[in-house]
């Protein structure tokens, strides 16, 4: 049983790890504060949504176009984001709420609150000796390792990556030395949203959707970047992996109706202790970078 | 620039002066033109009391999160008023639908305070909410105004003796035992006894669960069906496996769980993956009779029960006139929304319908409160009176003891009515449920 509980709970921390991504890109390079993420993972669900009804693609062939639809996306709220970045993080703060609420809205205007969902080919039972999984969370688990291992070996050795490092190190220097800030900045955004809706693409092959989901991925994708340090990618991973192995394992043991305390208060205590997240002793000047 | 500032700001202050004072939701009217809208009753009371038109308070959610549902149950009380004033309204009386958006606790507060004072209603119908029920009743108590439930389950509703508050439809805890004992009919179905039935009970953590898990207990210890898990859990919860695991864990013959749509979804995902297969899975609330439910699961959602109110309404028992008249409800439903309407519709038509029959037209209208709750109180509809298969008999609480619950199962993406057999539509299948393997 534990051995499941285990299994069960990396599984589910490579869904959290996938979320987290875009949102520790955009907060590790452009510091920019985005509380409409889970809103972005939102429309990414249902631009999955879409494409399942207009062409019958499920969501791992959809892939493609979900991408396309998310640099369109992107591109859109740069255009209004951009001038935020870089500027007071209330800023920040109050025009992603805004953005957070047009986002619901309009949604539920074109597909009202009933819950839609795409009927996936992988939600089957596979037993491995004792523990079983299904087909979707291992593939899923498999595309956030790689995803975080690309933009890894992607942030170390090409131009784009370390002028991203550059700007998330010193933004003014970066600027002196001559790297296109603005660009970089767009390029995270962008890079940033169409992460948020593969990841909404992804998860639509396990859950259904609705205009509201994005407040609870918004809370878990930020817990997940804080905890493993902002601007962290392999922090996010193990931050995500540790919070979907306390999920499971406080949910059977201790009950199910405080599995999403548990996790609450490992972060708090992390943040007593080491409030740079997980991978940073304890040091509050700098925060190691991406 | 500063006097320019001085007056921008004074407009805006104006602007949100004058917003903040017709904020509040809307007011619709009845449909029927003929009406005449009166604002001052008590003067010409006596002169022009045959001509007044009723007012009843209609509250629903009809924005935000609940809105569909919340517009779906609105109509059914609008259409009903509407049918009855075509029929020549309430001993001559037309009924004049006061409507206010609920969707939410705090709403609740402010909409019912204002239809009370402002607009001088005497009786509250609604609503598709819980939390919003409890605040509702609590305030039209206070006022002395006539508070009449259709829909919110929560047992603090009718259990706080307020004379004046009436649910029509089944309570928390009357929904777990009709589960417990429908469980236990199919249980025999199967051969095992009832004392040996080993029963698990899994429900959200909120006033909805908690009342269900109650009534199931009472029903389980009182017939001697062992409980062997009893938990609740966060309806939030992106993933139900340890839940699964549980249940796996204390091996039950039948489970009894009450969900929203996104867990209870994720519930029988995970039983299917973790291969957990009681002999019976019966399923309580939203989460397992919504048609996203057979979208999102496909096969894998035939032979889950479903217990709720039914939304066929079987004619033959109806009183011709009421038969008749949820035909035409029907037909304009469908015009109105696009779709047949839910379980919700039939319980507002027939709440509404109740309510002014048996209770305003015997109680003379509604300015007499006592009158409108002796006339309640001496309501006796047997099973069968209303689309839904309910009768009507209220206890000391106000809560209808004669509210009926069936048992749907989902076949091939249809929900069946399998129970009880004067309602049901198709045979039961996959009793005991097959495993999963074997499907």
């Amino acid at each position: 049983m534990l051995l499941q509980l285990i299994i069960s709970g990396i599984l589910l921390g490579g869904i959290y790890a996938l979320l987290s991504i875009g949102l520790s890109l955009q907060l590790g390079v452009s510091k920019f504060i985005n509380f409409a993420y889970g809103d972005f993972v939102m429309i990414g669900m249902y631009s999955t949504y879409v494409v399942y009804l207009a062409f019958g693609l499920n969501p791992y062939l959809a892939w493609p176009l979900v991408i396309l639809m998310g640099i369109v996306f992107g591109l859109i709220m740069f255009t209004v984001a951009k001038r935020a970045i870089g500027k007071s993080p209330i800023n920040q703060i109050l025009m992603t709420l805004g953005f957070a609420m047009i986002l619901q809205n309009v949604v539920l205007l074109f597909f009202k609150s009933d819950f839609k969902s795409v009927p996936s080919d992988f939600n089957n039972s596979i037993k491995i000796s004792e523990i079983f999984v299904s087909g979707n969370q291992l593939i899923t688990f498999g595309l956030a390792l790689v995803s975080t291992i690309g933009f890894l070996v992607f942030i170390k050795y090409s131009n784009t990556g370390r002028a991203m490092r550059a700007v998330g190190q010193n933004r003014n220097a970066s600027k002196l030395m001559g790297i296109n800030v603005p660009r970089v900045d767009m390029v995270v955004f962008i890079l940033g949203t169409v992460m948020a809706m593969c990841s909404g693409a992804l998860l639509m092959t396990m859950y259904p959707t609705y205009p509201t989901v994005g407040s609870g991925l918004s809370i878990i994708a930020w817990i997940t970047v804080i905890l493993g340090g902002v601007g962290h990618l392999q922090g996010a991973l193990v931050a995500a992996l540790i919070i979907g192995v306390s999920e499971t394992l406080t949910g059977y043991y201790l009950g199910g109706d405080v599995r999403q305390l548990v996790y609450f208060v490992i972060f708090i205590i992390v943040l007593i202790v080491s409030p740079g997240g997980i991978f940073n002793k304890i040091s509050f000047r700098k925060v190691k970078r991406l | 620039m500063k006097k320019i500032m001085k007056v921008l700001s004074l407009l805006l202050v104006l602007v949100m002066m004058v917003s903040a004072c017709s904020n509040g939701g809307s007011s619709d009217k009845a449909t029927d033109d003929s009406q005449e809208v009166v604002k001052d009753n008590a003067d010409d009371q006596d002169a022009k009391e045959n001509l007044e038109p009723i007012k009843i308070g209609v509250i629903q959610p009809r924005s935000g999160a609940l809105a569909v549902s919340g517009e779906d149950s609105y109509w059914g009380s609008q259409i009903a008023f509407d049918l009855i004033n075509e029929r020549g309204g309430i001993d001559g009386r037309m009924v004049e639908v006061v409507s206010a958006d609920v969707p939410d606790a705090t709403a609740a507060q402010n909409e019912v305070n204002r239809l009370i004072q402002n607009e001088g209603v005497k009786v509250i119908t609604g609503i598709y909410g819980s939390s919003m029920a409890e605040v509702a009743g609590n305030i039209s108590n206070r006022n002395d105004v006539l508070y009449w439930e259709s829909i919110s389950v929560t047992d603090r509703l009718t259990s706080k003796g307020y004379e004046g508050v009436f649910r029509i439809h089944i309570n928390g805890s009357g929904f777990g035992q009709q589960a417990a004992e429908i469980a236990a009919k199919f249980s025999k179905d199967i051969g095992i006894a009832v004392e040996d039935i080993k029963v698990a009970i899994i429900c959200v953590n909120n006033d909805f669960g908690q009342s269900v898990a109650t009534g199931v207990e009472e029903f389980a210890n009182e017939s001697g069906m062992q409980i062997v898990l009893n938990e609740l859990y966060d309806s939030k919860s992106t993933d139900t496996s340890p839940m699964v695991l549980q249940l796996k864990n204390a091996d039950p013959d039948i489970v009894i769980a009450t969900s929203y749509i996104n867990d209870g979804i994720d519930l029988t995902k995970q039983s299917r993956i973790l291969d957990f297969n009681p002999k019976l899975y019966i399923g309580i609330g939203s989460g397992y009779g919504l048609p996203a439910y057979a979208e999102a699961l496909g096969d894998d959602a035939n032979g889950m029960i479903d217990i709720d109110a039914s939304q066929k309404p079987v004619y033959d028992t109806l009183d011709a006139d009421l038969a008749e008249a949820v035909k035409e409800f029907e037909v304009r439903f469908e015009e109105e929304r696009g779709y047949q309407p839910p379980v919700v519709g039939y319980l507002t038509f027939q709440a509404a319908w109740v309510l002014a029959y048996e209770v305003i037209a015997k109680a003379g209208g509604t300015e007499d409160y006592q009158a409108m709750i002796d006339a309640a109180n001496a309501i006796d509809m047997q099973l069968g009176s209303l689309p839904t298969g309910a009768g009507v008999r209220f206890d000391e609480n106000g809560q209808n003891e004669r509210a009926l619950l069936v048992a749907m199962q989902w076949q091939e993406g249809a929900l069946e009515t399998i129970y009880p057999e004067s309602m049901a539509t198709s045979e039961p299948i996959m009793i005991p449920r097959p495993n999963w393997s074997e499907r």
